[in-house]
């Protein structure tokens, strides 16, 4: 009798009692098997595939596709329109958030969308809308050409381009981030006699600091990799107006593989080093949000 | 210094949050702002201390008979402490009380180590000396408390502004804390104004209570006034539990004898508070309302009861102390008679 | 200017940074978008109707449409497996899978494309076993098809992602202990919840692979009438320096654009109340 008891009470511990959460494990080995599945074609080989072609012909011919001055000249020319893209959009970044969350204005839910235009706009039109402003028929082509300046087909119009495509960037990851924090801080620091810039360096910049670096990366990555855009101003003259990823096609085209896919395997690269550092500064905000918040 | 606000009005969009307020604080006191929320209370404390500005065209705000409704909170020599602290999460204990001593222009500016010897000082009268180096996320939350506190006296303010300073704490620590404000207050005797929804945090560490309801000032007084001669039917029933007669219910019951009469206006109501309503053993020829008591709850020194009255059937909130309740020998469902030591009623009653 | 006067703060700079904010706005995306729309209002009504309706353009839109549409189904079904792998099992690189689901928005259009073509050439590492079947994806629609899904893959998992993280799991237990079973709490109760979550997602998909060009140039073999997407067309008519046409083609996925941003912030506010209200 006692055993019989004993093992009828232990046997929802014996056995354990499905959670209502859990799935049973066949439907977890399914899922899971189409889930890494779908990732791993659509991902994961296509990534492969760019190292492994890079390589295809040794080493020694990677490492000649960088040699040549073409591709010297391109990845001069992407580092140049990322420099000044990238430090213009932080700098409009953090002047809209500063606007949006620390103050209220009418129209205000219309200006946060105008922001995000430009992530709707195809690539393609982005680039088209420069040349209707600044090509030969553009509205200021003739006294652009009167004057000797050239913007399409040159190095101005892929800074102009590369900074439309990453323009929301920065502002899209500092408008939540400083909207959830408020602005008492600053406050505070206003009634302690700071004054404005005081403010801004040294209790809203350091707040913001990891946000800022996330939509740094993020511009970075779209300003290196942008192709349908700058393909539209740029010309393609080799050695002038060729960006990394103009370079790539232009390889591609003349049947070089190998050295098509070794500058890829640049880009690439840049794409993981973006992907680490994103997921590390994910990582460090996860942490900052564990340990105990100032209100609760 | 003395704080005068005249005839303040504030509106957010349609929203009224005060619609002209007056107020003084005499130099030297401890003053709550005391209200339900939505009451205006907050507003009109960022009103003072600069961080809102009053509806255009409406009154001034004077600091020491001098008009400052134009002059920014920092000119105007106020510390202010927010409700959730705004301490800077990146900057540690001795850094937050530091702030605002280094962020002087150069010429104003202590030297490092006046500012070190500043900063210790605060910190030793807030208790918090040991904790210099920690972060806010490392403190508990009176330990931000006193921290933010310490941060606003650093800038030697000629007044301090506190939003619900305690209303971010668990009850024991909120005890402690008030009383300690209360000494430091007696220390350093700044001119201090602060909010708060709690009638008695209010009542018992301030000097002045101003109680406030509906955008509009309802009564200024010491707690003793505020408590004792509530100066409408608002004031008190959000200073503590209140039973509320109906004139009719009372004229029912007898001639009546068994109340003093105050400032009865016909047709009113009549307000008592349950210390205040005596309770005797029912006994037949006696003046009183007759009730059954219901229900008795006697966890500490003070027992209180629910009683029933009879012709109206309305319940009635007694407290008397346990060692009355025990000498009468009263059990649920005996019968007893009311009597209302003091009561209080109002000209323009309105409903609540 | 009293409009945007600031009597309520004490924080200076407002008119700096929204002078800064306006300027830059104007000047980097909205003169150059109104440039576009200016430059049709020149055609008269004919001419422009006859640039966005020929029929190389129709069937362009088809293509682009079509495969946008499928590229976010595909998504959306792909996308909801691949949220809930990820929020609800725990395995072995976990961070790692999890952290390249981004790489689509990492990775450059042109390397996406030149990789996605060179593992599903006929040739290629898959397509080598397809070829055999008489299944083509390089040079077809279906490779249209797989770069748009490749490109919009991020949006419905990240989406997703939060939500399900936020779902409370005594839903599911109430429903299990009403008596539900696992599917029913799954098309009954979560589906339910993910929905407006999932729907934005699949917008945000769709929008992205309406207006993609990098990734699918180098796969789609870009075949008057068969492979080509509207994008590419728009190129193809600037190198014929038909700027009319393909401004007029630009007004047209601009205007599909802007009404389809409307719709995802519609979408996200939904989504929002939804998830405020539970």
């Amino acid at each position: 009798m006692a055993a019989g008891t004993i093992s009828r009470l232990d046997s929802p511990l014996v056995r354990p009692v499905r959670r209502a959460t859990q799935d049973r494990w066949w439907v977890r080995a399914l899922l899971l098997t189409v889930a890494l599945g779908f990732l791993g074609l659509f991902l994961i080989v296509p990534l492969v595939a760019v190292f492994v072609e890079a390589f295809r012909k040794g080493a020694a011919a990677y490492f000649a596709a960088f040699a040549e001055s073409d591709a010297r000249a391109a990845i001069k020319l992407t580092l140049l329109a990322t420099g000044i893209s990238v430090p213009l959009n932080l700098v409009f970044g953090v002047a809209a958030s500063w606007a949006i969350t620390k103050f209220s204005f009418p129209g205000k839910s219309l200006l946060i969308t105008l922001i995000d235009l430009p992530f709707a706009v195809s690539p393609v039109i982005s680039g088209l809308i420069y040349v209707l402003m600044f090509g030969a028929q553009g509205w200021f082509g003739p006294w652009l050409i009167e004057h000797d300046y050239k913007i399409i087909f040159a190095v101005p119009g892929i800074v102009l381009a590369t900074t439309f495509v990453t323009f929301p960037f920065v502002a899209r990851e500092l408008i939540p981030l400083m909207q959830a924090q408020g602005s008492e801080e600053e406050q505070a620091a206003i009634t302690l006699g700071a004054n404005g810039w005081q403010t801004f360096w040294r209790v809203t910049v350091p707040n913001i600091k990891w946000g800022l670096f996330y939509g740094v990366i993020l511009c970075n990555a779209r300003a290196m990799g942008e192709f349908g855009a700058v393909s539209v101003v740029s010309g393609h003259i080799r050695g002038e107006t060729n960006t990394l990823p103009l370079h790539v096609e232009i390889l591609y085209n003349e049947y070089n593989y190998a050295a098509a896919f070794a500058v890829a395997s640049l880009l690439a690269l840049l794409a993981l080093v973006t992907l680490f550092l994103k997921s590390f500064v994910e990582w460090q905000h996860a942490r900052s949000r564990r340990e105990p918040s100032s209100s609760s | 210094m003395s704080i005068a606000a005249l005839n303040i009005r504030k509106s957010f969009g349609n929203y009224t949050a005060l619609s002209g307020v007056d107020l003084n604080v005499p130099s030297g006191k401890l003053v709550a702002l005391l209200g339900p929320s939505g009451s205006g209370k907050t507003t009109l404390l960022r009103i003072i201390a600069g961080l809102e500005q009053a509806d255009p065209g409406s009154g001034r705000i004077q600091f020491h008979g001098e008009d400052v409704t134009d002059v920014p909170p920092v000119k105007r020599g106020v510390g202010f402490v927010f409700q959730h602290y705004a301490l800077f999460r990146h900057m540690t204990v001795f850094d937050n009380v530091a702030f605002g001593l280094k962020v002087r222009r150069s010429r104003d500016r202590p030297s490092k180590a006046e500012i070190a010897e500043r900063v210790n000082k605060l910190l030793k009268l807030v208790q918090l000396e040991e904790l210099a180096h920690r972060f806010a996320s490392q403190l508990s939350g009176g330990q931000r408390q006193r921290v933010a506190l310490a941060r606003a006296l650093a800038i030697e303010p000629k007044v301090l502004l506190l939003d619900e300073p305690f209303g971010a704490l668990d009850a024991k620590v909120r005890k402690e804390l008030r009383r300690w404000l209360r000494r430091l207050h007696e220390e350093v005797h700044l001119t201090t104004v602060f909010v708060t929804h709690d009638q008695e945090e209010a009542l018992e560490i301030a000097d002045q209570v101003v109680i406030m309801n509906q955008a509009k000032v309802e009564q200024v007084g010491t707690p003793q006034e505020v408590y004792d001669h509530p100066a409408s039917p608002f004031v008190y029933q959000f200073l503590g539990n209140v039973n509320v007669f109906r004139e009719e219910s009372l004229a029912l019951a007898g001639n009546g004898a068994y109340f003093r009469p105050g400032a009865l206006v016909a047709g009113g109501l009549v307000y008592v508070r349950p210390h205040d309503v005596e309770v005797i053993p029912h006994e037949a020829g006696m003046d009183g309302i007759p009730a059954i008591l219901r229900y008795v709850h006697a966890a500490g020194p003070q027992a209180r009861l629910t009683l029933e009255q009879v012709q109206t059937r309305e319940l009635v909130e007694a407290e008397i102390s346990r060692v009355e309740l025990e000498r009468m020998r009263l059990t649920v469902n005996d019968l007893v008679l009311l009597r209302l030591r003091q009561t209080r009623s109002f000209e323009q009653d309105y409903a609540i | 200017m009293s409009l945007f006067r600031q009597r309520r703060n004490v924080l200076p700079g407002f008119g700096l940074s929204l002078g800064f904010t306006l300027t830059y706005l104007s000047l980097i995306v909205l003169l150059p978008i109104s440039a576009a729309f200016l430059k049709t209002m020149g055609m008269s009504w004919a001419d422009f109707w006859h640039a966005v309706t020929g029929p190389r353009v129709m069937a362009a839109y088809r293509l682009s449409f079509g495969a946008s549409l499928l590229a976010g189904g595909i998504n959306a079904f792909f996308g909801l497996i691949v949220a809930w792998v990820l929020v609800r099992y725990n395995f072995t690189g976990k961070k790692i899978v999890d952290a390249l689901v981004d790489l689509p928005f990492a990775l450059p259009t042109a390397v996406a494309g030149i990789a996605l073509t060179a593992v599903y050439a006929k040739n290629g590492w898959i397509g080598q076993w397809l070829e055999p079947h008489g299944v083509k994806i390089a040079f077809t629609r279906a490779g249209v098809l797989l770069a748009l899904t490749f490109i919009g893959l991020p949006f419905v998992v990240r989406t997703l992602q939060p939500v399900l993280e936020d779902l409370e799991p005594e839903l599911e237990e109430a429903a299990a202990s009403l008596g539900a079973n696992r599917w029913q709490t799954l098309t009954r109760v979560i589906l339910p919840e993910l929905l407006p979550a999932l729907l934005t997602g699949f917008a945000l998909a769709f929008a992205r692979a309406l207006g993609e060009y990098g990734s699918v140039v180098f796969i789609s073999g870009n075949m008057p009438m068969r492979t080509e997407i509207v994008p590419l067309l728009i190129i193809t008519k600037l190198e014929q320096y038909d700027y009319r046409g393909a401004t007029a083609l630009a007004v047209v996925m601009l205007v599909a654009s802007f009404a389809l941003l409307l719709l995802i912030n519609l979408l996200q506010k939904w989504s929002a109340q939804w998830r405020a209200q539970v």
